[in-house]
């Protein structure tokens, strides 16, 4: 993410309203975008379903839960690799091997795919769903899995424009493909509604395919599998992208046991009152998505680069004192300023759910859990930022700190107040996500207080551990990758 | 008694000064046991020694500063008093041997050492108070490089013995002064050449040290210097001169004595008939390196071929230890058209060669107290030697000494004062053969093996005494 602090900044020099937009713009689709975009594919595609009266409840629901499985777990999937090949993508970029990298890209791509298919084929033993139906949905869960990867390399090489690009047009020809299939079908099915959203990801395949073979024009694959070294090194990077997405959905899945609970199917559980919920209240957290890009990779970003620049390049003690102070106090600021900013969303969001729930026409109940949900997002929006901020600064401990806590305690929480019932649902969310970035921010108030420090004694910390990765990387590159 | 020798870059695999006076030191005590600690940079191997080990030398103990010492797992924990201490002691505020038995025994490893907050608060507080405006990196770095051999030496294994004596300040003095601490033994320290002294001329010199850290290094050494002359029980030194140097650095007078070298009984010649020479014979005993100044020497007998006199002189001591300025030597002999009168004879057997010499020269610039000076003394041969070391105490000998002067000192590098003695010398036989007589008595006096080895003697049994006697 570090890298795309000098474009923006560029572009926030010129004090223009025209170009203050087109940089929020373009930030918000950069970084956020293919998320933005996913989402908002989603929502309109859900929207457009409610327009097709032909389109029985129980087809929509199977598409629409075809598409959110698929998300899900591909990010589980991905969540195992993520942060740990950013990592060890970065250190080649940083050593200048960035011929060393499409390797990498495809020994990552190996690992997902096997991942993905040993994941899928337990769903399709379960599922009585027919044939060419789990045909297509197994064709869309590798294509998202694809993508995630390709999204993390591309995003490594700054190549922000092909992704925003490729998931844009994506997300077009998925929105369109289901809308004209609405339009032209007599009786439209589920399955054609994943077709055509499956071919508009297809498309987003492509678009960033083509960017990684312009990207990387240096394709070979020998030792794919080196990169499993950092697996040995950064086992805490691993835990934390772990952590993180199953403590984003472990108060589903425990939920989908709760009141409720509805089988679609006999493939996919799930409930509709939690799930539309949630789903909405993740929507509220797009301000921090976008401003915290600009906030923190621009202005703190700046301030960031200055103090370590000192610390490696000779700066004096006061010097370096000077700018621990100076990053500090930007920090401060735009924490605070990104916190207000989603706080009063956030709040307007809660204060509105009665008069939105009336309008897009849900259930009462799904109001009262939005309320819980969308303060929990707050919160949780908040932990992503101050874990994203931990890893800048090398606090791996203190970040893995804060997703062990957001994981157990979303999981403790949401399972003591399951017996509950309906009322208490969201509630359990709330107040763990609450109390993760409490201990998050107090670990960055007290990092940051010896940040210093930290930077200075990293340098001599030992690596300690196995070498059980190292070795199976070596193995599967005498193998499979001379 | 079994003794801990502390040896720091020298014996057994480097040869000279030092190296020889401790394989005398062991010959000479055989009923003693010996455990050498030989402190060196990186690792040797057993065929790098240089010296035949004496039968009363139990082992050697090995210490590489620039090996990882023994690792101890975990984090550092120290309470406050022994933070301060060793605190005092990073920041070279006083000696304490308290800190070092701290290092030693407290600090996990120096991963944990340099890992921990204490280390970084000590590293910005001597930044700051050293007024530095330099890179801070760099100045972190460099505590890292100076605290580090400490550590790996401190942490490395330690023989158990019942007295300990080191042959420098510096790290010997150090791991001489953790012995004391830890073990409650006497520590006896002899210095040689000035440890601390040659560190800073060095250091001084160095171009690999950036300027501005200069002053520190100087500090640490002379700190270690200070170190252990506060922790010894006995602070030795061959000479005077070094003996005031050591009072000047910081070492308590009432702890300093001398206890000079000696030669062994039978090279005492007695009183030789004078044999006139045709030519007149000098000689001179000397490795061929840079430090013994030869082109002066050499430049002197030019003066003394110029004014026509007659001449040989022939000087003896290897010739491949600087092959480069042997030759640069052998190069300028031909060039100045002496080869009939100076010839290098490469190592010869010095004591054959004494009876031979009517005069011997000696042109160093820097000098302990030469075994040279006194071998030829005790030949009955008189000196020209320059104002170095303890050249000018052994040849115009103590204030209270009776027996008159053994020849002349001139100052170092200049060619002329020694040509114009050695001529002095060819006139005046009959001076020439009292300055001999003189210097031959001055050693059956002071400078006699058995006194030497008795002097350590008895200090090793009063300390041992004093400290409750065996103990291994």
């Amino acid at each position: 993410m570090a890298g795309i602090g000098f474009k923006l900044q560029k572009l926030f020099q010129e004090d223009y309203y025209s170009s203050r937009l087109k940089a929020y713009t373009f930030s918000g689709l950069v970084t956020s975008g293919p998320w933005l975009i996913v989402i908002l594919v989603v929502g309109t595609i859900q929207w457009l379903a409610f327009q097709m009266p032909m389109l029985s409840l129980e087809e929509r629901t199977i598409f629409m839960l075809s598409v959110s499985y698929a998300f899900i777990f591909s990010q589980i999937v991905f969540s195992f690799q993520q942060l740990v090949v950013t990592r060890y993508v970065a250190d080649l970029f940083y050593e200048k091997k960035a011929h060393e990298i499409f390797p990498v890209f495809t020994g990552m791509l190996k690992v997902t795919m096997l991942a993905a298919v040993i994941m899928y084929s337990i769903f399709w033993m379960i599922s009585p769903l027919d044939f060419v139906y789990k045909l297509v949905l197994f064709v869309l869960f590798m294509t998202i899995n694809v993508i995630w990867v390709m999204f993390l390399f591309l995003s490594a090489a700054k190549f922000y424009q092909a992704i925003a690009y490729s998931f844009l047009l994506g997300g077009f020809i998925a929105v369109g493909g289901v809308f004209l299939i609405s339009r032209i079908m007599a009786d439209p099915t589920s399955l054609e509604l994943l077709t055509g959203f499956t071919a508009g990801m297809i498309v987003t395949l492509f678009g960033l395919f083509f960017a990684m073979l312009r990207t990387f024009p240096l394709r070979y694959a020998t030792r794919e599998f080196s990169y499993f070294r950092y697996f040995d090194l950064y086992p805490d990077l691993f835990a934390i992208g772990v952590l993180y997405v199953l403590g984003i959905w472990v108060t589903n899945f425990i939920i989908w046991f709760g009141e409720g609970r509805m089988v679609v199917a006999d493939s996919f559980v799930f409930n509709p009152y939690y799930d539309t919920a949630v789903f909405w209240s993740y929507l509220t957290i797009i301000p921090t998505q976008l401003l915290f890009v600009v906030a923190v990779e621009t202005r703190f970003y700046e301030r960031y680069r200055t103090f370590y620049g000192l610390i490696n390049y000779g700066g004096a003690l006061h010097q370096i004192d000077k700018a621990k102070q100076t990053m500090t106090t930007v920090l401060k600021n735009e924490l605070i300023r990104l916190g207000r900013s989603q706080g009063v969303v956030t709040l307007f969001a809660v204060l509105m759910a009665g008069v939105f729930v009336g309008w897009i026409g849900v259930p009462e109940e799904v109001g009262q859990i939005f309320r819980m949900t969308t303060l929990a997002a707050f919160a949780n929006a908040m932990i992503l930022v101050l874990t994203l901020l931990l890893l800048y600064f090398e606090d791996r401990r203190g970040a893995l700190l804060v997703n062990l806590s957001f994981f157990t305690f979303n999981a403790l929480f949401t399972m003591l107040l399951l017996p509950r019932g309906i009322d208490w649902y969201g509630v359990g969310f709330a107040v763990s996500t609450t109390i993760t970035f409490f201990i998050a921010g107090l670990r960055l108030i007290y990092f940051m207080g010896k940040v210093d420090y930290y930077v200075f004694a990293s340098s001599n910390r030992r690596k300690l551990g196995t070498e059980r990765f190292s070795n199976m990387g070596s193995m599967l590159n005498r193998r499979f990758s001379r | 008694m079994k003794i801990g020798l502390v040896l720091e870059g020298s014996y057994p695999y480097v040869s000279g000064g030092v190296s020889s006076w401790t394989q005398t030191l062991l010959e000479e005590m055989p009923d003693v046991e010996f455990e050498i600690i030989s402190i060196q940079p990186t690792e040797k191997r057993p065929e790098d020694m240089k010296y035949v080990l004496p039968e009363n030398v139990s082992g050697v103990t090995h210490l590489y500063l620039n090996e990882p010492g023994q690792r101890g797992k975990g984090r550092m924990k120290l309470n406050s008093e022994e933070e301060e201490k060793l605190s005092d002691w990073l920041m070279l505020k006083s000696p304490n041997r308290q800190a070092l038995g701290i290092i030693g025994s407290r600090i996990p490893s120096s991963e944990a050492f340099f890992a921990s907050e204490f280390f970084w608060r000590n590293v910005k507080a001597a930044y700051t108070e050293e007024m530095n405006g330099g890179s801070f990196i760099d100045y972190f770095w460099m505590w890292q490089s100076m605290y580090m051999p400490v550590l790996r030496v401190l942490h490395q294994p330690l023989p158990k013995v019942d007295l300990v004596h080191s042959i420098s300040t510096g790290y010997a003095g150090m791991v001489a002064s953790y012995m004391k601490e830890t073990q409650g033994i006497p520590f006896i320290l002899t210095e040689h050449g000035i440890y601390s002294r040659e560190r800073e001329e060095e250091i001084l010199q160095s171009y690999w040290i950036p300027a501005p850290y200069k002053p520190r290094w100087v500090r640490f050494f002379h700190h270690l210097s200070r170190e252990a002359y506060n922790a010894a029980d006995e602070i030795i030194t061959l000479f005077e001169r070094n003996r005031e140097y050591q009072e000047w650095i910081g070492a308590p007078s009432e702890k300093t004595k001398i206890i000079a070298n000696g030669i062994a009984d039978r090279h005492i010649r007695p009183v030789i008939e004078p044999v006139e020479h045709d030519v007149f014979q000098i000689g001179a005993i000397v490795r061929v390196v840079p430090i013994k100044d030869l082109k002066t020497m050499i430049y002197g007998a030019k003066i003394l071929q110029e004014r026509n006199r007659l001449f040989k002189l022939t000087i003896m001591g290897p010739l491949d230890e600087d092959e480069e300025y042997a030759e640069e030597c052998r190069l300028l002999i031909e060039q100045s058209g002496l080869t009939d009168y100076v010839e290098l004879v490469g190592k010869v057997n010095v004591q054959d060669w004494l009876p031979t010499f009517d005069l011997l020269l000696l042109t160093s610039i820097s000098e302990g107290q030469p075994l040279a000076i006194l071998e030829g003394m005790a030949a009955g041969i008189p000196w020209v030697a320059t104002d170095v070391g303890a050249c000018s105490e052994l040849l115009y000998g103590r204030t209270d000494d009776p027996f008159g002067p053994a020849g002349f000192i001139v100052p170092p590098v200049h060619p002329e004062a020694i040509a114009d003695k050695v001529e002095w010398m060819m006139d005046y036989p009959r001076e020439r053969m009292r300055f001999g007589k003189n210097g031959r008595e001055r050693v059956r006096q002071y400078y006699r093996l058995q006194q030497f080895v008795d002097r350590y003697k008895a200090i090793y049994e009063a300390r041992r005494e004093q400290y409750g006697g065996h103990r291994v």
